[in-house]
């Protein structure tokens, strides 16, 4: 298949800090020499939330060791390029991935380009050689973003269905802190439910009709009025997999009739909410059953990570594109066009 | 030759400096742009980071934002080159007998760590409340107090908790 993707011919440094992991990845064309991620995860915990200023200090603090490492996993110290997510994320973090880029950039004097969080996500299924049929209908799911996005070619996007309030990782988050499971949810909740029947309590999908679209704060709201009806006698393991069928199903659901309408070639499923297996093995299975090519990235690099980062700045620095020591940073931003 | 950045204030500035004193320097007013500010004057100095013996930043107290731009210049540019880095506390970069920094709004850092809500007569610094401007300078930095170490160690000294509010509870507990 001629995927017409042409990768940058030297190595990327790819660096990613827009939330709560500090990342560095070196890569080759599409493939990936080193990913080392710190997460904070455990900082962030007592709050049940990532709290801005305290990762942006963590990030300070991680940037050189994490580089420090993946330069000797990967073997190399010369670059061609450095590639790092400048939008969308929290402004602190994503400041001192940028500052670091650029000070690598300059005392280098290599280019620059920065990368948008979403597109890093949508081209992590291109790492080790993964290719995709066009159009890709691509589920993209995480704890701040629940969107369906067609890839019509590279670098080509158009979003046709998003969360009009919480994402699905968001879901996740609420519903492992209301069974007291803890931070982050989505393995908490997947670890609970392998033992728990997912038939047990009944919980609303959101949005019903012929939609592209979804809602997740109804579920969230479920999930509380399950939790104080019974109280101390809910079976956790039966809430939680009733909780990840609810968000699973809909995800499914959603993602099949958008790839029908579309007349998707193919499936993709990238963010961090694509490291669920039940998500992975139900969509896999979905696709199959409509005869589609399915692509999810490996684990780790489906949860935020530089290698990701590099592949899509890889594939913007062969067509020319380069930012200069002027690149700012940027809390929101739609996907490129 | 040694690179001093401070970015803790609305004036960002670098300096190039050695035992002799200040070789070349910059400022610039850049209130929330100052990684710009900062390589535009770099590259006017044509400083190229192979030839620095060791990199210094403004550690603060002042912007946390500003503090860590700085910071993560001078520690990132010393690990591209192999060298290493050490901070200068903001109150060794402003000129004056006594100094204030602002750290809210009509709230102000002393040097001795206590914070005031008014200034007392004849105390330097920046910002609302000043009579005379006072910037935290790079040129103003004396190396001779200066103890570079690895890069990764260099940090900013914020002196306070961040100002927004950490929640006392868990989100939705």
């Amino acid at each position: 298949m001629d995927s017409g993707l042409t990768f940058f011919a030297r190595p990327v440094l790819a660096i990613e800090t827009s939330c709560d992991e500090t990342s560095v990845a070196v890569l080759s064309g599409d493939r990936v020499l080193a990913n080392v991620v710190s997460s904070q995860a455990e900082l962030h915990e007592k709050w049940g939330g990532v709290v801005p200023e305290a990762a942006s200090r963590a990030h300070v603090e991680a940037i050189l060791p994490v580089l420090e490492e993946a330069l000797a996993i990967s073997g190399l110290r010369e670059f061609g390029a450095i590639a790092v997510t400048n939008r969308p994320g929290l402004v602190g973090a994503l400041s001192v991935g940028v500052t670091a880029a650029k000070s690598l950039a300059y005392a280098w004097g290599i280019p620059l380009i920065g990368v948008n969080h979403l597109e890093g996500h949508l081209c992590s299924v291109y790492a080790g050689g993964g290719r995709t049929a066009y159009p890709c209908l691509t589920l993209m799911v995480s704890g701040g973003h629940t969107e369906l996005v067609l890839v019509r070619g590279p670098l080509d996007y158009v979003e046709v269905g998003h969360t009009i309030d919480d994402a699905a990782g968001e879901a996740f988050d609420k519903g492992s802190r209301l069974l007291g499971l803890g931070y982050p949810g989505g393995r908490a909740i997947q670890e609970a439910a392998r033992s728990g029947s997912a038939g047990r309590y009944p919980l609303p999908k959101g949005l019903s009709g012929d939609t592209l679209d979804f809602s997740f704060s109804g579920l969230k709201t479920a999930m509380r009025r399950l939790v104080e009806t019974h109280g101390s006698a809910i079976s956790v393991p039966d809430a939680a997999a009733s909780l990840q069928r609810a968000i699973v199903s809909v995800l499914v659901e959603r993602t099949a009739r958008a790839a029908e309408r579309f007349s998707a070639a193919s499936i993709a499923l990238v963010g961090g909410v694509a490291a669920n297996e039940a998500l992975r093995a139900e969509l896999g299975a979905e696709a199959a059953r409509m005869g589609l090519a399915f692509s999810v990235p490996a684990f780790d690099l489906c949860t935020d990570n530089a290698a990701m980062i590099g592949i899509a700045g890889s594939l913007r620095l062969a067509r020319g594109e380069r930012d200069d020591f002027g690149l700012d940073v940027f809390p929101n931003a739609a996907l490129p066009r | 030759m040694i690179l001093v950045v401070s970015t803790s204030s609305p004036l960002v500035s670098v300096a190039l400096l050695n035992e002799e004193g200040v070789l070349a320097h910059r400022e610039k007013i850049a209130p929330r742009q100052a990684s710009p500010a900062v390589f535009e004057m770099l590259r006017e100095l044509k400083f190229d980071p192979a030839t620095a013996d060791f990199f210094v930043a403004d550690v603060g107290p002042g912007s946390f934002t500003g503090v860590r731009v700085g910071v993560t210049i001078a520690k990132t540019l010393a690990f591209a080159v192999g060298k290493q880095a050490c901070g200068i506390s903001a109150f060794k970069l402003i000129t004056g007998e006594r100094i204030a920094i602002p750290v809210r709004k009509n709230e102000y850092l002393l040097s001795t760590g206590e914070t005031v809500s008014s200034l007392p007569p004849g105390i330097s610094g920046y910002g609302e409340g000043f009579a005379d401007q006072s910037y935290p300078l790079a040129r103003n930095a004396s190396l001779k107090d200066l103890k570079p170490l690895a890069p990764e160690l260099l940090v900013p000294d914020y002196r306070l908790e961040p100002s927004i509010s950490f929640p006392k509870q868990p989100y939705h507990s």
